[in-house]
């Protein structure tokens, strides 16, 4: 093989797998499948990941040459779709013998399927959260107050992601809206208004990253595992701080 | 009664789960399995704690191994990996509640710092709460991956051969 | 207890307003005719500066001044502060532009005539001023507003939509706590304009993004008929 193949080999590998990264999967899977490509492209991978980069090396046994690449882990949205097409990826390449140029290909495709529509996502995640108060023990009007608080919410945090704003503030702020909307349930001296202010917020709970986080660490990735987890964490904590705003507000007193 | 009961949280846990689900762009073909995973996980859960009297980190760790299991045979149906079924469907079960909380009893320790009885509580508060969210949701991915060890070969190829790429 | 000292506070707030209440009213009317038949930039600016004021009114006025004596009436203010915000927002980014889209605009003008229903239901169930609904209670302003978003839906404030729909479930609540049937016909307004906006605002997006529009569509009315049940039975 000679240098520029390989060179070719490990760009390409090197930008499959910031993609998966970057899309919240987990790190042993990523490991995996990208050793697997190497191997249907007839090289071996060897990957070192962190938080934010991610260096691999890639070498063919029989010529002593091989590449080494540092890449940023770009941060996309968390994409399942990605997650499972992109390893189907690397068994069709290990199984069907695929060329790099087909392989190439077929990435392109894969990365540019269309999204989720966002208005969809919205609507869905305002009943995820009505049905989620209702799993708290929240009756009908606590459930329809959640529903309209979350889609103001979670609008909200569409809008400023779309606006490009740091996402601890997004979280910050749209925890903020969520709660004030379901706290106005206070004043109509329904029982299970507790119930609807308590869980306007859920819907920002970063539940992906967090198991995502705790998957890594018991494969025994626990470096990435705890950077993921911590990260995770500290979205929580702007949750936490954008209901206590709320909550001071409303009631002066948290607990 | 206990029946309805049992059905109405596994259906409202399903509406969670493929809600919360889609925030993060899961493939359309895996919606249904999501919902049926969340719903037998959280149906469980439920029969532990209410009727069998469990605490918390153990029924998780129950609904959590049974959503692995069934990831397993959903997964190799759709061409997804377990994660894609599993991940969505353990959503509802994610501790939020007791997460803010314990943000929240730390915020309020700080606040009642000068009166020793009341920062004691608060402090008690907190490490009760971190230490129910963090089980769970420890217990919630140690479950989940338990059929991924027992099955290696199997897990570890769910999506050879598909048809959606 | 409550629906007493709810009633109350409204006798005493359109017993000290009402001249102020009719001003806004006509400035009102006024804004929505230019809107309609004359429409340009600056009636535009001026409807926006209207709804940033008319929401203050409601959030200081009625809330903190005469809304005081009920529980968690700050609550409310902040609320009506939010959707303040929203119109000022919308003010600073020039998002909506307050043009007719031609669609669905029979159901903008009836929404735009209802508020000045309430008085008269009001007054048909035997009530006598000034413990009556007058258009410029907050769910009645709300309604103007669903009204207005409708009529001039070309391209719309999703935020004010949204504070306004959110608005209308608690005011669909209100009217079994505090026996105030006069917001039923903001609860009829909601669900059809809810789904109304959602499906355009699908439809936008519908061509570069999955699922597609036919199963989103069936969904959300499913799902607004599921709600329109409740309310029924609630």
């Amino acid at each position: 093989m000679t240098q520029e193949y390989i060179i070719e080999i490990a760009n390409f590998i090197a930008r499959y797998l910031s993609y998966m990264l970057g899309a919240g999967v987990h790190t042993s899977r990523v490991v995996r499948n990208s050793k697997r490509i190497g191997t249907a492209l007839g090289v071996d991978v060897s990957i070192h990941t962190s938080q934010k980069t991610a260096t691999l090396t890639v070498s063919d046994h029989d010529s002593q040459v091989f590449s080494t690449k540092v890449v940023d882990i770009p941060a996309f949205p968390i994409s399942f779709e990605w997650n499972a097409d992109l390893s189907a990826l690397s068994w069709a390449a290990h199984d069907e013998k695929l060329s790099l140029e087909a392989i190439e290909h077929k990435f392109e495709e894969i990365i540019s399927k269309p999204k989720m529509n966002p208005v969809f996502v919205l609507f869905m995640a305002s009943l995820a959260n009505a049905s989620f108060c209702r799993l708290f023990g929240g009756d009908i009007w606590a459930m329809l107050i959640t529903f309209t608080a979350t889609m103001v919410g979670f609008f909200t945090r569409q809008h400023l992601t779309r606006r490009k704003v740091n996402h601890y503030i997004v979280f910050i702020v749209s925890a903020f809206v969520a709660s004030i909307c379901a706290s106005t349930a206070l004043a109509l001296g329904i029982e299970t208004a507790e119930i609807a202010l308590a869980t306007s917020v859920l819907y920002l709970v970063p539940g992906v990253p967090l198991i995502n986080g705790l998957i890594d660490i018991t494969d025994g990735h626990i470096q990435i595992g705890i950077s993921r987890f911590v990260n995770a964490f500290m979205l929580i904590i702007c949750i936490a701080i954008g209901m206590s705003v709320t909550l001071m507000l409303v009631k002066d007193s948290l607990l | 009664m206990i029946a309805i009961d049992i059905i109405s949280d596994g259906l409202f846990a399903a509406v969670a789960a493929m809600g919360f689900g889609s925030i993060s762009d899961p493939p359309l073909r895996a919606f249904p399995y999501i919902a049926i995973l969340a719903a037998a996980g959280h149906a469980a859960r439920y029969c532990l704690m209410n009727f069998l009297g469990v605490d918390i980190v153990t029924a998780s760790l129950v609904a959590a191994f049974i959503i692995g299991t069934g990831s397993v045979f959903f997964g190799r149906k759709v061409f997804c990996p377990m994660t894609v079924l599993y991940i969505p469907a353990l959503l509802p079960m994610v501790p939020g509640t007791y997460a803010y909380k314990t943000v929240f009893s730390l915020i309020m320790f700080f606040q009642e710092i000068s009166s020793p009885t009341k920062g004691n509580e608060y402090l008690q508060e907190m490490i009760y709460n971190g230490a129910v969210s963090f089980s769970v949701l420890f217990m919630l991915a140690v479950g989940a991956t338990i059929p991924v060890f027992l099955l290696r070969e199997r897990a570890n190829s769910m999506t050879r051969g598909s048809k959606f790429i | 207890m409550m629906e007493q000292i709810f009633w109350n506070s409204i006798a005493d707030y359109n017993a000290d307003t009402w001249p102020w209440q009719i001003a806004m009213m006509s400035i009102a009317a006024v804004l929505t005719f230019i809107l309609r038949f004359r429409p340009s930039p600056w009636a535009k600016t001026a409807m926006k500066i209207y709804m940033v004021a008319v929401s203050l009114w409601i959030a200081f006025v009625y809330y903190m001044g005469y809304g005081s004596v009920r529980d968690y009436s700050n609550v409310m203010t902040i609320f009506w502060c939010l959707i303040a915000l929203s119109w000022l927002y919308d003010l600073a980014t020039g998002f909506s532009t307050f043009q007719r889209s031609g669609k669905s605009e029979v159901w903008g003008i009836i929404m735009l005539v209802l508020p000045l229903a309430y008085p008269f239901i009001s007054v048909s169930r035997g009530l006598v001023f000034p413990q009556i609904t007058t258009p410029m209670l907050p769910s009645s302003v709300a309604l103007y507003m669903l009204g207005m978003l409708m009529a001039f839906n070309k391209k719309i404030n999703f935020f004010a939509f949204l504070l306004v729909l959110h608005w209308s479930v608690i005011a669909i609540s209100k009217i079994s706590i505090f026996n105030i049937p006069e917001d039923a016909l903001l609860a009829a307004a909601c669900i059809p304009s809810m789904v109304i906006f959602v499906l355009h605002a699908l439809k936008e997006n519908s061509e570069t993004h999955k699922p597609s529009y036919g199963t989103v569509k069936m969904l959300v009315i499913a799902v607004a008929l599921v709600l329109a049940g409740c309310m029924v039975a609630a």
